[in-house]
């Protein structure tokens, strides 16, 4: 049987229409090569990983135990700015980087639609991360963090809230350009034969959670439109006695914020779907039922909005009213999928695997706690803080850092270091996990969440410093991957491995490793979810 | 089991039709969410916040009414210039253009000259807050839409774009309407339903 066909010489392929000369060779200012733009958000998104991990773990140093004395009174603004950043200027920012380069790829595009556009979008949100930073540092923009449910009152801003309040607002423009160009490259821009239905998982969950940035992160722009012309014109529509004004940004926080605790995870459990069947070396087992689950769970995300008034307070804390509840259903049935898939499958205990495991193991710690909440009354208490680290950020860290290490030859033209994985999963992993469990048991204890001195009993002060142990250990772990991706960046000019160094089942792994600037040189044909195991499969047929 | 065979033209090798349309009505889509989150405190602020408006508050229906007949009149042209650029009509796709141009620098003259006459300020009631983002926001939004015609304006007059369904006027033409559904859905609420 014929397998190949040769292209026609009279058939010259077109350019690309839209690629702005030779991809790649341009200096990085003006890049539009996707893979380039995607590197950009995702060092971006670890320096920034790097600057709220190290402010939480000084937080977590002054609540270790009563009388502990770090930062003072400056505890409010390094609150603010570790959940600002944490929330705003890593884990969203790197999966839209990792997007940016993989699903170019897994579409057989090998470019984006609009690569000015995205352009655009990296850099603004480069420039507004650093103003963010900025405003903490020319003063305390009290109030203003994304974690906090009160607006700064009006009546005459600084020029921290000014900065604070624009920064925000630029990346949260830059987040719903790129999302707008991600989504548009996803529905016009993949090769003839791959319709949505085979749409490998990652590129399916970067458009659920594209498509609901583009509708949620607006609200939040609205709300932020209202404050900054509060705060420079003076007025009241947020002062403490206007009770509709408080109401009005809590409804456009909440309208953002809520879901995108959630969202946080929806391209993490499409990365978590490709890794799980590729090292299975099998088709994913369920895809349609795991299709709909993650548009599932973006859908039911929004839920959580309309929580009730039991969480006013907590803008990006999850907690365990029913609605918000309803997302583990989904979540459920995920791992029910990757399980069955493994069951089923030849699995390799690639390092990316190892990190899925630790989400599912995290994710578990999670929803047994949320039970447990749900009898004893832990309103206001570190139980939030714990299962903020644990289920909100720490599982899907873990994913983020499991889809690097499975897609390394892509990004960096080789394997990253399966040593330095093991360490950043053991560091990220257990770091979570003792963190989370210190904060769950000192909440259990009564302590107060985000109390900068409180009065420990002997027991909240044990489980302050196992907290605070694992605020380091945590920090070790996302110091060795960030070390660990930084040396792929460094050696990627001239690092080459195989184009398919896993048999790979989707078509990122048909071009080599890491891509030419066009992405491919040809494009498997597409008649599955799996092109590259069909190609194989008639191969080997044709072989004998 | 089909069998699959090494393709050829790989997805870059053919230019997709609407881009440009697609992702201006996903922008449009989120820009709807941001004019949706404001004319929801508007409606919040206007159901808790007695008096509402405040009593010494005087916006001049008259303006008001003028400038979203200039956004229709705006949408009535562009189309005009979009559908004589798809029947090969060059001249009067750029007299289109021109005309949808010079109604969006008058709507936005216009906004300008009212925002210096209304009888409130931003301070002294939630209602001048309110009303103050989405004016703003509605100037913004008219402002690129006016940037997005010109663009294609100079584009056309300079002999491109000229194939019929070409998609970069399509997508002006829904930029602009985006904005006058924007400018409706703001006058009726602040001016009509006050």
């Amino acid at each position: 049987m014929t397998i190949t066909e040769t292209r026609p010489d009279d058939v010259a392929p077109p350019p690309p229409p839209t690629a702005p000369g030779p991809a790649g060779s341009e200096a990085l200012p003006a890049t539009a090569d996707h893979k380039r733009l995607g590197l950009v958000f995702l060092g971006g998104a670890l320096v920034f990983l790097v600057i709220g991990g190290a402010v939480g773990m000084v937080l977590r140093g002054e609540l270790a135990d009563e009388g502990v004395q770090i930062v003072g009174g400056n505890y409010g603004r390094l609150f603010s700015l570790h959940a600002t950043v944490s929330s705003m200027l890593f884990l969203g920012p790197a999966f839209v980087g990792l997007a940016t380069y993989v699903v170019p790829l897994q579409i057989g595009a090998g470019r984006l639609v609009l690569p000015r556009l995205h352009a655009f979008a990296a850099w603004l949100f480069v420039f507004g991360g650093a103003l963010l930073v900025a405003a903490y540092l020319l003063g305390p923009p009290e109030g203003l963090g994304i974690a906090d449910a009160r607006p700064m009152p009006g009546g005459g801003g600084t020029k921290a809230n000014a900065l604070a309040i624009t920064s925000m607002a630029l990346v949260s423009i830059a987040m719903v350009v790129a999302s707008v160009s991600l989504v548009t490259t996803i529905l016009k821009l993949r090769t003839p034969g791959l319709t949505l239905r085979r749409l490998p998982m990652f590129s399916w969950a970067t458009l659920a959670s594209g498509v609901a940035t583009i509708v949620a992160t607006p609200v939040f722009l609205g709300g932020l439109l209202l404050l900054f012309i509060d705060q420079r014109l003076g007025g009241d529509f947020f002062g403490p006695d206007n009770v509709a004004g408080q109401t009005v940004w809590q409804h456009t926080l909440w309208l953002f914020g809520r879901p995108e605790v959630y969202l946080l995870l929806v391209p993490g459990l499409g990365a978590a779907c490709d890794i799980v069947a590729t090292h299975a070396r099998r088709p994913l087992l369920g895809l349609d039922a795991a299709r709909a689950h993650i548009a599932l769970f973006t859908i039911l995300a929004f839920g959580s909005w309309a929580a009730g008034t039991d969480v006013a307070d907590a803008i990006v804390l999850p907690t365990y009213t029913p609605l918000t509840a309803l997302v583990a259903a989904p979540l459920a049935v995920l791992v029910l999928v990757w399980l069955g898939t493994v069951a089923k499958g030849r699995p390799r205990m690639h390092t990316s695997m190892q990190f899925v495991l630790g989400f599912v193991a995290l994710s578990a710690v999670g929803a047994l706690h949320a039970l447990v909440a749900a009898a004893a009354k832990v309103d206001g208490s570190a139980w939030t803080t714990g299962h903020l680290h644990t289920v909100a950020f720490g599982a899907p860290t873990l994913l983020l850092a499991g889809a690097v290490y499975h897609w390394a030859p892509k990004l960096f033209g080789r394997e990253l270091s399966a040593g330095l994985g093991r360490v950043a999963f053991l560091g990220l992993f257990g770091g979570f996990l003792l963190l989370g469990l210190g904060s769950y048991l000192a909440g259990y204890d009564g302590a107060p969440a985000h109390v900068r001195d409180f009065e420990f009993s002997s027991s909240s002060s044990t489980y302050g410093l196992l907290a605070a142990v694992g605020g380091v250990v945590t920090l070790l772990g996302a110091l060795a991957f960030v070390l660990d991706v930084a040396r792929g960046m460094a050696g990627r000019r001239t690092a080459r491995t195989d184009a398919d160094p896993y048999g790979g089942l989707t078509l990122e792994w048909a071009t080599s490793s890491p891509p030419p600037p066009q992405g491919f040189d040809a494009v498997p044909e597409v008649r599955s979810a799996h092109p590259l195991l069909d190609l194989r499969t008639s191969s080997e047929a044709a072989g004998g | 089991m089909a069998s699959p065979t090494l393709a050829l033209p790989s997805a870059g090798g053919t230019r997709p039709r609407r881009v440009l349309t697609m992702a201006v009505l996903f922008l449009a889509a989120g820009g709807g969410m941001m004019f949706a989150a404001l004319l929801g405190a508007y409606l919040h602020m206007r159901r808790l916040a007695e008096p509402f408006p405040p009593p010494d508050t005087e916006i001049d229906q008259y303006w008001g009414n003028l400038m979203v007949l200039t956004m229709l009149m705006g949408s009535v042209t562009v189309e005009w210039a979009r559908s004589a650029l798809d029947r090969g009509q060059r001249k009067e796709g750029v007299a289109g253009f021109a005309v949808t141009l010079g109604l969006g620098l008058a709507f936005l003259n216009l906004m300008s000259f009212a925002a210096g006459h209304v009888e409130f300020d931003a301070v002294t009631h939630p209602y001048g807050t309110v009303v103050a983002a989405l004016t703003m926001l509605l100037g913004l939004v008219v402002g690129l839409s006016v940037a997005f015609v010109s663009l294609t304006l100079f584009r056309v007059a300079g002999r491109q774009l000229l194939e019929p369904g070409a998609d970069q006027p399509r997508a002006t033409a829904w930029a602009w309407h985006f904005a006058t559904v924007a400018a409706v859905a703001v006058w009726y609420t602040v001016i009509v339903l006050k």
